[in-house]
């Protein structure tokens, strides 16, 4: 589970920023914004799932609420 | 032999977020989150067991409950609020993580507040 959620995230970045680069070389910024935003997107999706997986055990694990 | 993947795990992560920051794209820092998530959540079951030791420990000393209770609960708060501002630094947000660090401690200082009152309590007893 845990290292191949960072490459992940890792190759969502690095693909949005190449993409980012060829879009912007034929001057079609907009989509280059609208890619950008699509991976950050995706991305902050699962870090939502991970972060409240970790509050959800520092609930249990704390013994609070 | 927990620390050597913690370890490679933490460098691993601190490579991707140099490479991301190269190609100059917003989700380093979040790689750096994730890699920070990944290395807590590896080693928070040692939590569990730690408390439940203090906390018998804590009942045969003849604590109250209570007391150890609010010590766990104060000590998820200084750690989550520290999670969380130390996350905002890494992003160069150093005004919003002093702001987060500021709620934790009102909020511990708010929890602990009946405890201190106990504890003068018991001090004005002794004295007079």
């Amino acid at each position: 589970m845990d290292i191949n959620i960072i490459f992940k995230i890792a190759a969502v970045g690095l693909i949005t920023a190449i993409i980012n680069q060829v879009l912007k070389k034929s001057d079609k910024d907009e989509i280059a914004m609208l890619v950008t935003l699509a991976g950050l997107v995706t991305v902050l999706i699962m870090v939502i799932n991970m972060i409240g997986q970790l509050f959800d055990t520092l609930k249990t694990v704390f013994g609070m609420y | 032999m927990e620390i050597f993947r913690i370890a490679a795990i933490a460098l691993i992560t601190a490579f991707c977020v140099l490479v991301l920051r190269e190609a100059k794209s917003e989700l380093a820092p979040i790689v750096a989150l994730v890699g920070g998530l990944v290395v807590v959540l590896s080693v928070i079951n040692y939590f569990s067991d730690v408390f439940s030791v203090i906390s018998s420990v804590a009942k045969k000393a003849g604590l109250a409950a209570s007391v150890v209770t609010l010590l766990f609960k104060v000590i998820a708060i200084g750690y989550v609020t520290e999670f969380s501002s130390s996350i905002m630094d890494d992003m160069g947000l150093s005004s919003l993580s002093d702001k987060v660090t500021l709620a934790g401690k009102l909020i511990i200082v708010a929890m602990s507040l009946p405890i201190v009152v106990q504890l003068f309590n018991f001090i004005a007893g002794l004295l007079a």
